[in-house]
């Protein structure tokens, strides 16, 4: 297993947001986490991702987690090609060495020919791009996506998720994915982990069956829309659970 | 024409026509001749006041002052802003008396500082460097305030040091900020050398104005107005230009 969590829990003051989440996500595999707002999911990933402290529990990660992050990540002040290379410059890979392997991976995105440009000259999309190509370079063991494409518009989720689908099947990476999206975790996982209202823990774990390789022509298939419907059903009272207590608040 | 240049042609326009009113006006004999000199007489003695050499020991010592006091206010700013933004009590303590700070009309004090520090240069750069210094601590704190957190968290996510999460992160991230600071900070260090200058000293392109005023050598005096002014216009405009340089890409 890439990372073992058990009996996971995590209180903010008098907030409960997560309890007793187990999870194991095994080499290779791409696991998504779906949940109503607020439900601690990225409190769950950032914990993973040794960013906050577990309240309780025991969470076993080898190596160093890449992260991916929703919100706009790339350095302003470094141009594309400074930006993916940053990690391996942190970890003092060699600077002929790591602009090689910046410069791969950028191709490998689909950013090639933006080397020397800066993130404000690039749409949103391409900018998460460049986030996902800084973290994929390193090669993690396992990779932390906490609704990437959250910020974009729907066409650019579909095509950049197809792109992640491919890069995904061409690094044979283990993820594990967050989103609100049910075509997006199905069009990429392998398990998708459906999560309750606050405090969050986990309602039930979907076996996604759609052969792979997947791309985005998927969202026609009648099995995707009775996938889709089995997920939305068990979503949906939490949903309204979740709106509830927001209205209670 | 574009708009965009429409609006730069005026805006030259209107730099062309003050000009043309200072020279115009006196020649017209609108106002007193003593009361202003027309444009090319300001730049014409100027000229010879720069040819001749008696301008040159002030303009020497003014930008002594200015260099001194802009150094200083760098040096002491940076630190005392970071110092700021990490001490949270410190800042809390401190926040209303910087945020009130240029209402201060600090000029008053300059007299004390000529009793303690003597008539020389000490006390211009001193009270230049005390009108620039603040305005660098406050755009440093507010641009290491303004990071936004997920860069922050990449680098955790790195598990940087703190060492480095300042240099690669913190600081670069907050330059744009530091740098309004650096502007603010010079344009603040020549109103506080010529103004001080102005008010008492020995030497320097300011006390040159006053004293020549004091003397009804007006021509004299508009004509170190004359190169206050290019001098102002032309560092602001060579900030103008670095800052382009440096961040017009970084949006």
């Amino acid at each position: 297993m890439v990372l073992t969590v058990e009996h996971l829990s995590k209180t903010f003051g008098d907030v409960e947001a997560v309890r007793d989440v187990s999870l194991a996500v095994d080499e290779g595999e791409f696991v998504s986490i779906v949940g109503p707002s607020g439900c601690g999911k990225s409190t769950l990933m950032e914990i993973v991702g040794g960013l906050i402290e577990p309240t309780a529990g025991r969470i076993d990660v080898s190596g160093m987690p890449g992260i991916v992050f929703q919100q706009e990540s790339a350095f302003p002040w470094r141009t594309v090609v400074e930006n993916v290379a940053f990690g391996l410059e942190m970890t003092g890979v060699g600077k002929a060495e790591r602009l090689t392997r910046a410069r791969d991976m950028i191709e490998l995105v689909g950013l090639g020919g933006f080397e020397d440009r800066y993130p404000t000259e690039l749409s949103g999309g391409m900018r998460q791009r460049v986030a996902i190509a800084r973290t994929l370079v390193m090669e993690p063991k396992i990779i932390l996506m906490d609704e990437p494409f959250g910020a974009l518009d729907e066409q650019t989720r579909l095509i950049l998720g197809e792109e992640l689908s491919r890069i995904r099947e061409a690094t044979n990476a283990t993820v594990l994915f967050i989103t609100h999206s049910f075509d997006e975790a199905l069009l990429l996982s392998d398990r998708i982990v459906v999560m309750t209202a606050r405090p969050g823990t986990i309602k039930q774990v979907v076996v996604n069956p759609l052969p792979r390789p997947r791309d985005s022509t998927i969202v026609s298939d009648p099995e995707f829309g009775r996938l889709s419907g089995e997920l939305w059903e068990l979503l949906r009272e939490e949903s309204m659970r979740a709106l509830a207590g927001e209205r209670g608040r | 024409m574009s708009e965009a240049r429409r609006v730069r042609a005026t805006r030259w326009g209107l730099v062309l026509a003050f000009l043309a009113l200072i020279e115009i006006i006196p020649r017209l004999g609108l106002v007193n001749p003593i009361a202003l000199v027309p444009l090319s007489e300001m730049v014409w003695q100027l000229w010879l006041l720069l040819k001749d050499g008696t301008l040159a020991d002030h303009i020497l010592r003014t930008l002594t002052s200015i260099v001194a006091a802009g150094a200083l206010a760098v040096v002491t700013g940076l630190p005392l802003g970071v110092a700021l933004w990490r001490l949270e009590t410190t800042r809390r303590i401190l926040q209303p008396y910087l945020t009130t700070y240029y209402a201060i009309p600090i000029f008053a004090f300059y007299p004390l500082f000529i009793a303690i520090f003597g008539l020389g240069s000490m006390p211009v750069i001193i009270i230049a460097w005390a009108w620039a210094v603040v305005a660098i601590v406050l755009q440093t704190v507010i641009g290491l305030d303004a990071v936004p957190p997920v860069l922050v968290k990449v680098g955790r996510s790195l598990r940087l040091s703190s060492w480095r999460m300042f240099t690669r992160i913190y600081f670069p991230a907050a330059t744009p900020h530091i740098f309004t600071g650096f502007k603010l900070a010079a344009s603040y260090t020549v109103i506080g050398v010529i103004a001080s200058e102005f008010i008492q000293a020995e030497k320097g392109v300011g006390f040159f104005v006053g004293f020549s005023y004091n003397n009804f050598a007006i021509q004299n005096m508009y004509a170190a107005i004359l190169l206050i002014l290019v001098f102002a216009v032309a560092l602001n405009s060579g900030l103008l230009a670095l800052e382009r340089k440096l961040y017009g890409r970084q949006g």
